[in-house]
């Protein structure tokens, strides 16, 4: 009779070098990496999960925002942080790779040209 | 006699009323109209008639069902427990009294060959008597057994999840109920058209949109478990209609709920020093509160929330 949704925990760890709103970002693609989380279904309402976890929800929705960004959910006014139809797994870590690179090119002080200069070099 | 015999002897019993309907149908009986009289004044006159046909077979139905209800509590006599004995005793007093109505009105008819002289008179009784009946199948049924603690090598207490102190979690699921929300929808398009084809009066509406009101609020439900404690959200109004806070649970553990032990299925009250939110038989979250009750939940993965539970309660309460 009830339709169950995916159980969602969510932990921040407010003495980690990480940002509140990043490392919220990440519990929501490992559960999407996982296959935890589907398309269809809802975050907690920013509101909620900034009371549950005692961070400010701006935090949350900038945690939304960016996930929102990377396509991997919707954000409407009303109904809230949907993750979207053809998110999959590949792609999710596709993106924390290129994520690992992006990291990794700045700490060399490389600049957006050059990085784009890179992925154009190792395209066959 | 056992216990179940007893329980089984009642719901034959539970028939007897049936039985009796099906062996006094309006062609039984000479000298009854086609027409009874159904209602009394204070005078002694009757003013309130019905069909003779139309009497017995609404009293046929309800034995019937009392019939099939009394069976059904029978059956369920080792998980429903001392509910089983109510409704057996319900079943009898309901098909007795319908029995008794039978019986009275169209005795009282019968006698006098009209409706309009028919006198009820001393067979009132028979409508007291049929009731009564109830409380002999309450005795004949006896004490049901004490309901089972269901298996406990399912009932668990997950230890705390490892927190550290710089740590927060907060976990979350969603109830969501399509069925609720299709029955509401076809419930209130069946309502809409009953009305419109029976020219209502305005307020007749408000019985339609209250319990439509009630089955899309609890159509969906968030469940959440965090520093505050554990709460259950209506979804659609975001309305909390059950919050219990961090200080006042004394142990989460994971269990097998049965619905029948914990008062059926929604959000129930009924068994005292007990509530519960349930959707379906399986495994479910249950706090043991401070004051000696519990609270009852059914997820999908109780064991997370329950471990969490156990982990925040050791903490600072946060309002």
């Amino acid at each position: 009779m009830f339709y169950y949704y995916t159980n969602m925990l969510f932990t921040v760890d407010h003495a980690s070098p990480l940002a509140l709103a990043d490392q919220i970002a990440a519990q929501v693609r490992g559960g999407l990496g996982r296959g935890e989380l589907e398309a269809g279904e809802r975050l907690p309402p920013a509101r909620d999960l900034a009371a549950a976890l005692g961070v400010n929800m701006h935090t949350v929705l900038r945690a939304y925002a960016q996930l929102r960004d990377e396509g991997l959910i919707d954000l409407r006014r009303g109904r809230g942080a949907v993750v979207r139809g053809h998110v999959n797994a590949e792609r999710i870590r596709l993106i924390e790779l290129a994520r690992a690179f992006v990291t990794e090119a700045r700490r060399l002080g490389l600049a957006d040209d050059d990085i784009t200069a890179i992925l154009k070099e190792v395209r066959p | 006699m056992t216990r179940r015999l007893r329980a089984v002897l009642a719901a034959i019993a539970a028939w007897v009323p049936a039985g009796v309907l099906l062996a006094s149908p309006p062609s039984r009986w000479d000298n009854l109209p086609s027409t009874l009289a159904t209602h009394w004044g204070t005078s002694g006159r009757p003013d309130g008639f019905t069909g003779t046909t139309t009497t017995w077979t609404v009293a046929l139905v309800v034995t019937l069902l009392a019939g099939a209800l009394a069976t059904a509590a029978a059956t369920m006599w080792h998980r429903f427990g001392p509910g089983s004995r109510l409704l057996l005793g319900v079943a009898g007093g309901v098909g007795g009294a319908a029995a008794g109505i039978w019986l009275a009105t169209a005795a009282s008819t019968a006698a006098t060959g009209s409706a309009d002289d028919a006198r009820i008179s001393w067979r009132l009784s028979w409508f007291f008597i049929g009731l009564a009946y109830g409380i002999v199948l309450y005795a004949l049924a006896g004490r049901a057994p004490a309901t089972p603690a269901g298996d406990p090598s399912e009932n668990v207490t997950p230890d705390a999840m490892t927190l550290a102190p710089s740590q927060q979690a907060a976990w979350t699921t969603v109830l969501r109920s399509r069925l609720l929300v299709g029955a509401t929808a076809v419930g209130l398009l069946i309502g809409v058209a009953a009305l419109a084809t029976t020219a209502p009066r305005s307020w007749t509406w408000a019985v339609l949109v209250v319990p439509a009101a009630v089955l899309l609020v609890l159509a969906e439900v968030r469940v959440s478990v965090d520093r505050r404690g554990l709460r259950l959200t209506a979804g659609l109004l975001r309305l909390p209609f059950k919050r219990i806070p961090l200080d006042r649970i004394a142990r989460a553990s994971v269990e097998n709920i049965d619905p029948l032990r914990w008062g059926g299925w929604g959000y129930r009250v009924m068994v005292p020093g007990r509530s519960a939110f349930v959707t379906r038989s399986g495994p479910g979250l249950v706090v043991d509160l401070t004051n000696g009750h519990r609270f009852a939940v059914t997820v999908r993965d109780p064991r997370t929330p329950a471990a969490l539970l156990n982990a925040l309660r050791h903490r600072e309460p946060v309002g």
